[in-house]
Protein backbone atom coordinates (compact mmCIF):
# COMPACT_ATOMS: atom_id res chain seq x y z
CA UNK A 1 0.00 0.00 0.00
CA UNK A 2 1.45 3.14 -0.96
CA UNK A 3 1.38 6.01 1.74
CA UNK A 4 2.77 8.51 -0.62
CA UNK A 5 0.12 7.85 -2.89
CA UNK A 6 -2.86 8.02 0.01
CA UNK A 7 -1.32 11.23 1.61
CA UNK A 8 -1.23 13.16 -2.18
CA UNK A 9 -5.03 12.31 -2.34
CA UNK A 10 -5.83 13.74 1.20
CA UNK A 11 -4.26 16.59 0.41
CA UNK A 12 -6.15 16.82 -2.34
CA UNK A 13 -9.54 16.59 -0.73
CA UNK A 14 -8.40 18.75 2.47
CA UNK A 15 -7.71 21.61 -0.23
CA UNK A 16 -11.33 21.17 -1.44
CA UNK A 17 -11.13 18.60 -4.42
CA UNK A 18 -14.04 16.28 -2.42
CA UNK A 19 -14.34 14.50 -5.47
CA UNK A 20 -10.54 13.38 -5.45
CA UNK A 21 -12.12 10.90 -1.94
CA UNK A 22 -13.51 8.59 -4.89
CA UNK A 23 -9.41 7.30 -5.23
CA UNK A 24 -9.42 6.57 -1.78
CA UNK A 25 -12.61 4.54 -1.58
CA UNK A 26 -11.54 2.55 -4.91
CA UNK A 27 -8.69 1.95 -3.63
CA UNK A 28 -9.52 0.10 -0.03
CA UNK A 29 -13.02 -0.46 -0.74
CA UNK A 30 -12.45 -3.90 -1.50
CA UNK A 31 -10.74 -4.27 1.89
CA UNK A 32 -13.57 -2.53 3.63
CA UNK A 33 -16.31 -4.68 2.59
CA UNK A 34 -14.36 -7.85 2.91
CA UNK A 35 -13.58 -6.96 6.98
CA UNK A 36 -17.25 -5.69 7.01
CA UNK A 37 -18.88 -8.97 5.30
CA UNK A 38 -17.05 -11.34 7.33
CA UNK A 39 -18.36 -9.88 10.58
CA UNK A 40 -22.24 -9.09 9.40
CA UNK A 41 -25.03 -11.48 8.16
CA UNK A 42 -25.65 -9.86 4.93
CA UNK A 43 -24.61 -8.26 1.85
CA UNK A 44 -26.68 -5.07 2.09
CA UNK A 45 -25.79 -4.50 5.52
CA UNK A 46 -22.24 -4.64 4.32
CA UNK A 47 -22.01 -2.49 1.34
CA UNK A 48 -24.56 -0.05 4.18
CA UNK A 49 -21.62 0.04 6.16
CA UNK A 50 -18.65 0.42 3.77
CA UNK A 51 -20.46 3.10 2.68
CA UNK A 52 -20.85 4.89 5.89
CA UNK A 53 -16.98 3.74 6.96
CA UNK A 54 -16.10 6.07 4.24
CA UNK A 55 -18.59 8.64 4.55
CA UNK A 56 -17.06 9.12 8.25
CA UNK A 57 -13.11 8.96 6.97
CA UNK A 58 -13.73 11.52 4.77
CA UNK A 59 -15.85 13.65 7.46
CA UNK A 60 -12.96 13.26 9.85
CA UNK A 61 -10.03 13.61 7.40
CA UNK A 62 -8.90 16.78 8.62
CA UNK A 63 -8.40 15.30 12.08
CA UNK A 64 -5.98 13.26 10.51
CA UNK A 65 -2.84 14.00 11.82
CA UNK A 66 -0.28 11.99 9.97
CA UNK A 67 1.45 10.38 12.59
CA UNK A 68 1.15 7.12 11.04
CA UNK A 69 0.12 6.21 7.84
CA UNK A 70 -3.09 6.95 6.07
CA UNK A 71 -3.72 3.28 5.74
CA UNK A 72 -3.64 2.70 9.38
CA UNK A 73 -5.43 5.52 10.32
CA UNK A 74 -8.32 4.85 7.91
CA UNK A 75 -8.31 0.90 9.35
CA UNK A 76 -9.07 2.08 13.01
CA UNK A 77 -11.86 4.06 11.99
CA UNK A 78 -13.36 0.99 9.91
CA UNK A 79 -12.78 -1.48 13.28
CA UNK A 80 -13.97 1.28 15.42
CA UNK A 81 -17.63 1.98 13.67
CA UNK A 82 -17.86 -1.68 13.29
CA UNK A 83 -17.33 -2.15 16.93
CA UNK A 84 -19.93 0.29 18.22
CA UNK A 85 -22.23 -0.80 15.23
CA UNK A 86 -22.43 -4.19 16.78
CA UNK A 87 -23.17 -2.67 20.14
CA UNK A 88 -25.68 -0.25 18.62
CA UNK A 89 -27.62 -2.87 16.64
CA UNK A 90 -28.25 -4.82 19.62
CA UNK A 91 -30.94 -7.81 19.01
CA UNK A 92 -32.20 -5.60 16.55
CA UNK A 93 -31.99 -8.18 13.44
CA UNK A 94 -33.07 -11.02 16.10
CA UNK A 95 -36.38 -9.60 16.16
CA UNK A 96 -39.03 -11.18 13.89
CA UNK A 97 -41.84 -9.37 12.18
CA UNK A 98 -44.17 -11.77 10.78
CA UNK A 99 -47.25 -10.81 9.18
CA UNK A 100 -49.30 -12.04 6.73
CA UNK A 101 -50.13 -10.91 3.45
CA UNK A 102 -52.85 -12.57 1.59
CA UNK A 103 -52.07 -15.72 1.41
CA UNK A 104 -47.91 -15.28 1.80
CA UNK A 105 -46.10 -14.94 5.19
CA UNK A 106 -43.84 -12.05 5.18
CA UNK A 107 -40.92 -11.44 7.66
CA UNK A 108 -39.74 -8.33 8.29
CA UNK A 109 -36.24 -8.69 9.24
CA UNK A 110 -33.42 -8.60 7.97
CA UNK A 111 -33.28 -10.80 4.99
CA UNK A 112 -30.56 -13.72 6.19
CA UNK A 113 -27.95 -14.49 3.16
CA UNK A 114 -29.50 -18.68 3.74
CA UNK A 115 -33.05 -17.37 2.51
CA UNK A 116 -32.84 -14.21 0.31
CA UNK A 117 -32.71 -14.72 -3.44
CA UNK A 118 -31.67 -11.58 -4.11
CA UNK A 119 -28.42 -12.25 -2.79
CA UNK A 120 -26.12 -11.04 -5.18
CA UNK A 121 -23.30 -12.70 -4.08
CA UNK A 122 -23.09 -16.33 -4.80
CA UNK A 123 -21.83 -18.05 -1.98
CA UNK A 124 -21.14 -21.61 -1.58
CA UNK A 125 -22.13 -23.87 1.05
CA UNK A 126 -18.15 -23.87 2.80
CA UNK A 127 -17.80 -20.33 2.68
CA UNK A 128 -21.37 -19.79 4.19
CA UNK A 129 -20.54 -22.01 6.92
CA UNK A 130 -16.94 -20.18 7.32
CA UNK A 131 -18.74 -16.76 7.82
CA UNK A 132 -21.15 -18.35 10.50
CA UNK A 133 -17.91 -20.34 12.31
CA UNK A 134 -16.47 -16.54 12.16
CA UNK A 135 -18.99 -14.67 13.71
CA UNK A 136 -18.97 -17.54 16.51
CA UNK A 137 -15.38 -16.62 16.93
CA UNK A 138 -14.68 -14.86 20.03
CA UNK A 139 -14.10 -11.46 19.61
CA UNK A 140 -10.44 -11.01 20.34
CA UNK A 141 -9.58 -13.24 18.14
CA UNK A 142 -12.57 -12.76 15.19
CA UNK A 143 -11.07 -9.51 14.58
CA UNK A 144 -7.81 -10.35 14.41
CA UNK A 145 -8.56 -13.06 12.00
CA UNK A 146 -10.46 -11.13 9.88
CA UNK A 147 -7.50 -8.74 9.41
CA UNK A 148 -5.04 -11.20 8.49
CA UNK A 149 -6.49 -14.32 6.75
CA UNK A 150 -9.09 -12.35 4.88
CA UNK A 151 -7.65 -8.57 4.72
CA UNK A 152 -4.53 -10.24 4.08
CA UNK A 153 -2.59 -7.08 6.35
CA UNK A 154 0.35 -8.26 7.39
CA UNK A 155 1.95 -8.53 10.98
CA UNK A 156 3.13 -5.31 11.51
CA UNK A 157 0.22 -3.44 10.47
CA UNK A 158 -2.31 -5.09 12.24
CA UNK A 159 -0.18 -4.71 15.43
CA UNK A 160 -0.46 -0.52 14.25
CA UNK A 161 -3.67 -0.78 13.78
CA UNK A 162 -4.78 -2.59 16.93
CA UNK A 163 -1.80 -0.47 19.14
CA UNK A 164 -0.67 -4.41 20.55
CA UNK A 165 3.15 -5.72 20.33
CA UNK A 166 4.00 -7.84 17.83
CA UNK A 167 3.94 -10.91 19.56
CA UNK A 168 0.35 -10.50 21.15
CA UNK A 169 -0.39 -10.73 17.38
CA UNK A 170 1.16 -13.64 16.97
CA UNK A 171 -0.09 -15.34 19.36
CA UNK A 172 -3.52 -14.28 18.82
CA UNK A 173 -3.72 -14.94 15.46
CA UNK A 174 -2.25 -18.51 16.10
CA UNK A 175 -4.92 -19.29 18.60
CA UNK A 176 -7.58 -18.08 16.52
CA UNK A 177 -6.73 -20.17 13.71
CA UNK A 178 -6.77 -23.25 15.70
CA UNK A 179 -10.20 -22.31 17.49
CA UNK A 180 -11.44 -21.95 13.47
CA UNK A 181 -9.95 -24.91 12.43
CA UNK A 182 -11.59 -26.90 15.14
CA UNK A 183 -14.76 -26.02 14.02
CA UNK A 184 -14.34 -25.69 10.58
CA UNK A 185 -12.66 -29.86 10.71
CA UNK A 186 -16.12 -31.05 13.43
CA UNK A 187 -18.17 -29.59 10.31
CA UNK A 188 -16.34 -31.56 8.06
CA UNK A 189 -14.62 -29.08 6.00
CA UNK A 190 -10.98 -29.40 6.69
CA UNK B 1 11.73 -31.69 16.83
CA UNK B 2 11.59 -35.16 15.63
CA UNK B 3 10.53 -36.33 18.63
CA UNK B 4 7.73 -34.70 19.77
CA UNK B 5 5.04 -33.26 17.69
CA UNK B 6 4.99 -29.51 15.91
CA UNK B 7 3.53 -27.34 18.01
CA UNK B 8 0.44 -25.34 16.65
CA UNK B 9 1.68 -22.01 16.55
CA UNK B 10 4.96 -23.26 14.60
CA UNK B 11 2.61 -24.86 11.92
CA UNK B 12 1.00 -21.02 12.20
CA UNK B 13 3.80 -19.66 11.86
CA UNK B 14 5.27 -21.80 8.84
CA UNK B 15 2.05 -20.94 6.78
CA UNK B 16 3.01 -17.34 6.93
CA UNK B 17 6.70 -17.90 6.72
CA UNK B 18 7.85 -16.56 9.70
CA UNK B 19 10.22 -19.20 10.69
CA UNK B 20 13.84 -19.18 10.24
CA UNK B 21 15.73 -21.37 7.18
CA UNK B 22 16.87 -23.92 10.36
CA UNK B 23 13.17 -24.20 11.92
CA UNK B 24 11.11 -24.64 9.00
CA UNK B 25 13.82 -27.43 7.93
CA UNK B 26 13.51 -28.98 10.76
CA UNK B 27 9.34 -28.56 10.68
CA UNK B 28 8.88 -30.17 7.76
CA UNK B 29 11.07 -33.07 8.23
CA UNK B 30 9.10 -33.93 10.98
CA UNK B 31 5.83 -33.11 9.50
CA UNK B 32 6.98 -35.84 6.50
CA UNK B 33 7.59 -38.39 8.86
CA UNK B 34 4.47 -37.91 11.04
CA UNK B 35 0.64 -38.29 9.61
CA UNK B 36 -0.84 -36.36 12.78
CA UNK B 37 1.22 -33.16 11.97
CA UNK B 38 0.92 -33.54 8.47
CA UNK B 39 -2.85 -33.76 8.95
CA UNK B 40 -2.86 -30.73 11.26
CA UNK B 41 -0.97 -28.56 8.79
CA UNK B 42 -3.51 -30.02 6.00
CA UNK B 43 -6.64 -28.73 8.00
CA UNK B 44 -4.78 -25.77 9.18
CA UNK B 45 -3.58 -24.82 5.43
CA UNK B 46 -7.53 -25.87 4.43
CA UNK B 47 -8.91 -23.21 7.06
CA UNK B 48 -6.24 -20.56 5.95
CA UNK B 49 -7.77 -21.07 2.26
CA UNK B 50 -11.21 -20.89 2.98
CA UNK B 51 -10.61 -17.48 4.31
CA UNK B 52 -8.82 -16.64 1.19
CA UNK B 53 -11.54 -17.88 -0.77
CA UNK B 54 -13.82 -15.44 1.18
CA UNK B 55 -11.34 -13.01 0.81
CA UNK B 56 -12.20 -13.56 -3.21
CA UNK B 57 -15.72 -12.25 -3.17
CA UNK B 58 -16.29 -9.37 -5.60
CA UNK B 59 -19.03 -7.11 -4.53
CA UNK B 60 -20.72 -4.44 -6.32
CA UNK B 61 -18.81 -1.41 -5.91
CA UNK B 62 -20.54 0.97 -8.71
CA UNK B 63 -21.34 3.86 -7.32
CA UNK B 64 -20.10 3.54 -4.24
CA UNK B 65 -17.84 6.65 -4.24
CA UNK B 66 -20.17 8.88 -5.72
CA UNK B 67 -22.90 8.26 -3.02
CA UNK B 68 -20.12 8.60 -0.24
CA UNK B 69 -18.62 12.11 -1.40
CA UNK B 70 -22.59 13.18 -2.05
CA UNK B 71 -23.70 12.06 1.56
CA UNK B 72 -20.58 13.63 2.90
CA UNK B 73 -21.19 16.98 1.24
CA UNK B 74 -24.80 16.84 1.65
CA UNK B 75 -24.35 15.91 5.31
CA UNK B 76 -21.79 19.10 5.73
CA UNK B 77 -23.98 21.14 4.14
CA UNK B 78 -26.81 20.80 6.38
CA UNK B 79 -24.25 21.13 9.37
CA UNK B 80 -23.09 24.51 7.82
CA UNK B 81 -27.30 25.76 8.36
CA UNK B 82 -27.24 24.21 12.02
CA UNK B 83 -24.30 26.43 13.01
CA UNK B 84 -25.45 29.74 11.63
CA UNK B 85 -29.12 29.65 12.43
CA UNK B 86 -31.34 29.94 14.99
CA UNK B 87 -32.96 26.77 15.69
CA UNK B 88 -36.47 28.26 16.80
CA UNK B 89 -36.97 29.58 13.45
CA UNK B 90 -36.40 26.26 11.48
CA UNK B 91 -40.10 24.72 12.60
CA UNK B 92 -42.20 27.17 11.10
CA UNK B 93 -40.31 27.46 8.15
CA UNK B 94 -40.05 23.80 7.22
CA UNK B 95 -44.16 23.71 8.31
CA UNK B 96 -44.94 26.42 6.01
CA UNK B 97 -42.92 25.89 2.72
CA UNK B 98 -42.48 22.37 2.77
CA UNK B 99 -45.17 20.44 4.34
CA UNK B 100 -45.84 17.86 1.44
CA UNK B 101 -49.31 16.52 0.99
CA UNK B 102 -50.67 14.38 -1.84
CA UNK B 103 -53.16 11.64 -2.64
CA UNK B 104 -51.52 8.50 -3.13
CA UNK B 105 -54.32 6.53 -4.73
CA UNK B 106 -52.14 6.81 -7.98
CA UNK B 107 -49.27 5.06 -6.70
CA UNK B 108 -46.99 6.12 -9.72
CA UNK B 109 -48.18 9.73 -9.84
CA UNK B 110 -47.62 10.11 -6.16
CA UNK B 111 -43.99 8.53 -6.60
CA UNK B 112 -42.91 11.36 -9.06
CA UNK B 113 -44.52 14.31 -7.46
CA UNK B 114 -42.83 13.00 -4.20
CA UNK B 115 -39.80 12.70 -6.29
CA UNK B 116 -39.90 15.96 -7.58
CA UNK B 117 -40.70 17.10 -3.54
CA UNK B 118 -37.87 15.13 -2.30
CA UNK B 119 -35.07 16.67 -5.33
CA UNK B 120 -37.10 19.93 -4.23
CA UNK B 121 -35.84 19.86 -0.85
CA UNK B 122 -32.79 18.57 -1.76
CA UNK B 123 -32.26 21.03 -3.89
CA UNK B 124 -33.44 23.81 -1.20
CA UNK B 125 -31.29 22.22 1.38
CA UNK B 126 -28.28 22.92 -0.45
CA UNK B 127 -28.79 25.94 -2.01
CA UNK B 128 -30.31 28.17 0.28
CA UNK B 129 -29.35 28.69 4.04
CA UNK B 130 -31.86 28.07 6.45
CA UNK B 131 -32.49 26.82 9.76
CA UNK B 132 -32.45 23.20 9.91
CA UNK B 133 -32.25 20.73 12.52
CA UNK B 134 -32.07 17.03 12.00
CA UNK B 135 -34.89 17.01 9.74
CA UNK B 136 -32.77 17.29 6.63
CA UNK B 137 -31.17 14.30 7.79
CA UNK B 138 -34.18 12.51 8.18
CA UNK B 139 -35.15 13.19 5.02
CA UNK B 140 -31.71 12.46 3.24
CA UNK B 141 -32.11 8.96 4.90
CA UNK B 142 -36.04 8.27 3.37
CA UNK B 143 -35.07 9.62 0.05
CA UNK B 144 -31.82 7.10 0.11
CA UNK B 145 -34.17 4.08 1.34
CA UNK B 146 -36.86 5.28 -1.46
CA UNK B 147 -39.56 6.13 1.55
CA UNK B 148 -42.35 8.08 0.35
CA UNK B 149 -42.86 11.50 2.43
CA UNK B 150 -46.19 11.98 3.46
CA UNK B 151 -46.12 15.11 6.03
CA UNK B 152 -42.95 17.44 7.92
CA UNK B 153 -44.15 18.77 11.07
CA UNK B 154 -42.71 20.73 13.49
CA UNK B 155 -42.69 17.00 15.15
CA UNK B 156 -41.84 14.53 13.28
CA UNK B 157 -41.28 13.36 9.68
CA UNK B 158 -44.12 11.14 8.31
CA UNK B 159 -44.19 8.89 5.42
CA UNK B 160 -44.34 5.09 4.07
CA UNK B 161 -42.21 2.66 2.66
CA UNK B 162 -42.90 -1.11 1.65
CA UNK B 163 -42.95 -3.23 4.05
CA UNK B 164 -39.93 -5.20 2.38
CA UNK B 165 -37.72 -1.99 2.49
CA UNK B 166 -38.58 -0.96 6.15
CA UNK B 167 -36.56 -2.99 7.94
CA UNK B 168 -33.49 -1.42 6.19
CA UNK B 169 -34.92 1.82 6.88
CA UNK B 170 -35.38 1.38 10.43
CA UNK B 171 -31.81 0.45 10.51
CA UNK B 172 -30.32 3.60 9.31
CA UNK B 173 -32.64 5.73 11.19
CA UNK B 174 -30.65 4.82 13.80
CA UNK B 175 -31.59 6.36 17.39
CA UNK B 176 -34.20 7.95 16.08
CA UNK B 177 -37.61 7.50 17.75
CA UNK B 178 -40.17 6.09 14.86
CA UNK B 179 -43.71 5.25 15.45
CA UNK B 180 -45.65 2.64 12.45
CA UNK B 181 -48.30 0.72 11.51
CA UNK B 182 -49.01 -1.57 8.46
CA UNK B 183 -51.54 -0.56 6.15
CA UNK B 184 -53.15 -1.33 2.61
CA UNK B 185 -54.73 1.90 2.44
CA UNK B 186 -52.49 4.76 0.65
CA UNK B 187 -52.64 7.78 2.84
CA UNK B 188 -55.30 10.10 2.16
CA UNK B 189 -55.10 14.33 2.10
CA UNK B 190 -53.93 15.48 5.32
CA UNK B 191 -55.42 12.86 7.53
CA UNK B 192 -53.33 12.06 10.74
CA UNK B 193 -52.47 8.85 10.95
CA UNK B 194 -52.13 7.63 14.11
CA UNK B 195 -49.17 4.82 14.63
CA UNK B 196 -50.21 1.53 16.07
CA UNK B 197 -46.78 0.43 17.15
CA UNK B 198 -44.28 3.38 19.15
CA UNK B 199 -41.17 2.27 19.48
CA UNK B 200 -39.11 3.09 22.20
CA UNK B 201 -35.71 3.81 21.26
CA UNK B 202 -33.05 5.94 22.48
CA UNK B 203 -30.77 6.17 25.79
CA UNK B 204 -32.35 3.14 27.27
CA UNK B 205 -33.44 0.48 25.63
CA UNK B 206 -30.64 1.07 22.43
CA UNK B 207 -31.07 1.34 18.84
CA UNK B 208 -34.29 -1.11 17.71
CA UNK B 209 -34.83 -3.05 21.19
CA UNK B 210 -38.53 -2.82 21.65
CA UNK B 211 -39.20 -3.33 17.89
CA UNK B 212 -42.67 -5.14 18.46
CA UNK B 213 -43.55 -7.94 17.12
CA UNK B 214 -46.85 -6.96 15.10
CA UNK B 215 -49.40 -8.94 12.76
CA UNK B 216 -51.01 -7.42 10.05
CA UNK B 217 -54.61 -8.41 8.65
CA UNK B 218 -54.74 -9.43 4.73
CA UNK B 219 -53.29 -7.25 2.05
CA UNK B 220 -51.32 -5.01 3.74
CA UNK B 221 -48.45 -3.17 1.23
CA UNK B 222 -47.41 -0.30 3.80
CA UNK B 223 -45.50 0.40 6.44
CA UNK B 224 -46.69 3.84 7.72
CA UNK B 225 -44.20 5.64 9.96
CA UNK B 226 -43.10 9.09 11.61
CA UNK B 227 -40.14 9.95 12.80
CA UNK B 228 -40.08 12.10 15.41
CA UNK B 229 -37.88 15.32 15.53
ZN1 LIG C 1 4.04 -35.04 14.70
Amino acid sequence: MSDTYDIQVVESVLAGNTDDFSKIVEKYQDRVFRYVFAKLSNYDEAMDVTQEIFIMTLEALASFRRESKFSTWFFSIMINYCKNYHKKRGRFTSVPLTFSRGEEEYELQIPDHRENPEERVIMHDSLRILREEIQRLPEDYREILVLRDIDGLSYNEISDILNINLSNVKVRIHRGREFLKNRLHSRGLV
Amino acid sequence: MTTSHVPFETLSDLIDDELSAREKELVLLHVNECADCRAELLRLRGTVELCGDLAAIRADFSGLSRRVVGRARFRRTVRSFVRFAPAAAAAVVLISSYAIFYDGSEQQEADTAVTREQERIENVAIETPRPVDDVEEVIGILRDNNATITNVSDLYVEGKISVEQFERLRRHLGFRQVAFSVTNEAPAQGVNIMPSYMEEVGSDGGFGQTAPIYRATTGERYVRFRVFR
